[in-house]
């Protein structure tokens, strides 16, 4: 008699709540909208979901492989226009302290 | 980002060959932003993890084993965040100390002098922290993970700015996923300054140089109860004052509070609760903590040389850089995340203290599993209703799942077990026989909805506990299962027996 055959007869008169589940698997079917974290207590905030519709990322929402998502580095030969990207990427624009700063050469600032 | 943004979205050619004309291209004006902060090059990493502690460090350890390119990047200068520097670690180290001090001192109360070196004592957790903290350092290196040493700023959607501990410009790191893990800290109380010498939080609680006299404590959680009773110990005067009607925290059983204070009272810790502090007067000599009843009414004065701050912890954000990318974050600074752990911007994440959920180490561990297991697989888990609660006074208390007071206000019949270690063999032989198991179960399935522990090695009793919630288990699947005798273990499953029928030794 194989071992788990001993064990199924030696536990045949009770059937205990905790089953054996089986190897672990990934399912089928995954629905990645998102939702409340199970331990926040409200609702996702209205401009996450409005933020969502419109945000990008490397492929399908959840879904996609980091190591094989598509690189963020511009091609080689290739560089970003900056002038028309969203303003956050512009130039920063030189403050007059900082101005100051740069033309004393380094020395401290009262 | 900016490319599959540009390919997918933009009719426009933003992407222009370095060979085109040269009035289609202007000179990047990055370029000049980068000059100007003395920024290296950027690299690109699959996951940047920002933060070192026991959910970052386990979240890039995790994903360098799923065979993406990670950095992890911490601004203490070690790893292992507040838990392993100035927190759990060095804290279990002092609580294990002070224990064998105390019960070497009361077992020999006639027959000879023990004496206190605080020196060596402080030494032997500085030794453990150290081992600690560069064994994680070991681990980094095994499996390839990028170690940035300085504080991360996200600066863009994939962009993190590191400014170095060291001096030198600044590094910029590219990521295409952001998991942030950066902790909480301390909550202040107002009016009273924390110096980490007299006002205290935890940190300074664990690195005092000589015993004080008096000790008030502010907050009786976890936290307040456990360096209270390092310090109650070693021979100080302990009280703690709690605003609310019992210790423990509100995710403690009622009854087992109630025990758990009653213990503590015997150990000569004080305890003022519905009791609220109104303020504090530091003098040069001494403190006095000004405290009033929580109803109103009664108020009094308590001198202290130390006050320990333990009201609670809030999430750490400060220099992070969220609103350089519009992350949101709640009424209690909490950053906002889905069911994934994803911000607003999906592949920036968020894992441990700085969002929702307890904070406990090993709950951002497993939450550092899971948001790797979701960049990497589309799928992860972690059972919020099986997360276990530890305070490692003496003895220790222990729980998982529901409270009576939580099952109770659900309206649904359920089952109480429990027994007492003062019937427990393995206790008695020890000589350390107090406190209790108590289980908690669904009247009609029998099936575990909240187990509490008072007791020696409560803390590794708990972990069948979780196994079987996680499972979810009988109390009768444990009481039918064999426990080695004998153990403090038997009184788990007599606790079990309880429930769903009879005890054998009680």
């Amino acid at each position: 008699m194989s071992a788990s055959q001993a064990l199924r007869a030696s536990t045949a008169g009770r059937t205990p709540l905790i089953q054996f589940l089986g190897k672990r698997s990934i399912p089928e079917s995954i629905d990645h909208t998102p939702r409340p974290h199970p331990a926040a207590t409200k609702a996702l905030p209205n401009s996450f979901a409005e933020y969502r519709k419109k945000a990008q990322q490397h492929g399908p929402l959840g879904g996609y492989k980091a190591a094989t998502a598509t690189s963020i580095s511009p091609g080689k030969g290739q560089v970003f226009d900056r002038s028309e990207l969203p303003p956050r990427f512009w130039r920063l624009t030189l403050s007059k302290e900082e101005m100051e700063v740069i033309e004393s050469g380094g020395a401290a600032m009262a | 980002m900016l490319k599959p943004f540009i390919l997918r979205h933009s009719s426009r050619s933003l992407l222009r060959p370095l060979s085109a004309k040269a009035g289609g291209y202007a000179p990047s004006t990055f370029l000049l932003v980068q000059r100007r902060g003395l920024a290296s090059e950027a690299e690109e990493h699959d996951v940047v993890v920002i933060g070192g502690g026991p959910g970052g460090y386990v979240a890039a350890i995790k994903a360098a084993q799923e065979g993406l390119k990670t950095a992890c990047v911490e601004k203490r200068g070690s790893l292992g965040g507040t838990c392993l520097n100035v927190g759990c670690i060095p804290s279990k180290s002092l609580l294990n100390n002070s224990h064998i001090y105390h019960q070497i001192l009361h077992d020999v109360k006639n027959l000879g002098d023990v004496k206190l070196n605080l020196t060596q004592m402080m030494n032997a957790k500085e030794q453990s922290v150290s081992g600690l903290t560069k064994g994680i350092e070991y681990l980094f290196k095994k499996n390839g993970v990028d170690y940035v040493k300085g504080t991360g700023t996200i600066t863009s959607e994939h962009e993190i700015k590191v400014g170095p501990l060291d001096g030198g410009g600044p590094q910029t790191l590219r990521a295409k996923n952001i998991i942030i893990a950066t902790g909480s800290e301390a909550t202040p109380f107002p009016g009273l300054e924390i110096d980490e010498k007299r006002i205290v939080t935890s940190t300074g609680a664990i690195a005092l140089t000589q015993v004080p006299e008096k000790m008030v404590v502010i907050g009786g959680g976890i936290i307040g109860l456990e360096m209270g009773s390092v310090w109650s110990r070693l021979g100080s005067d302990v009280t703690v004052v709690e605003y609310l009607g019992a210790i423990g925290g509100p995710g403690m059983d009622a009854e087992m509070a109630k025990t758990m204070q009653r213990i503590l009272q015997k150990q000569g810790m004080k305890f003022k609760l519905n009791t609220k502090v109104m303020g504090g007067d530091v003098g040069s000599d001494n403190i006095k903590i000004n405290v009033e009843s929580a109803k109103g009414g009664k108020s009094e004065s308590i001198d202290a040389d130390v006050v320990l701050v333990a009201i609670g912890r809030r999430p750490y954000t400060t220099g992070l850089g969220l609103e350089n990318v519009g992350i949101e974050v709640d009424e209690r600074g909490r950053i906002v995340i889905d069911q994934e752990y994803r911000t607003k911007i999906p592949h920036i994440r968020v894992i441990g203290d700085v969002t929702f959920g307890a904070m406990l180490a090993h709950k951002a561990e497993e939450e550092g599993i899971a948001a790797v297991e979701y960049i990497k697989k589309g799928y992860g888990h972690v059972n919020y209703r099986a997360i276990p609660s530890v305070m490692y006074t003496h003895p220790e208390a222990a729980w998982v799942g529901q409270t009576e007071q939580e099952v109770k206000a659900t309206g649904e019949a359920y089952n109480i077990g429990s027994f007492p270690f003062s019937a427990n063999s393995r206790a008695k032989t020890n000589l350390d026989t107090e406190g209790m198991v108590k289980f908690i179960t669904d009247k009609e399935t029998d099936r575990i909805l909240g187990i509490h522990i008072i007791g020696p090695n409560a803390g590794e009793m708990i972990a069948e506990g979780v196994l079987a919630m996680e499972y979810g288990a009988s109390s009768e699947d444990i009481g039918r299962t064999s426990h080695a005798h004998p153990t403090l273990s038997e009184a788990f499953k007599e606790a079990a027996m309880a429930a769903f029928s009879k005890p054998i030794h009680a």
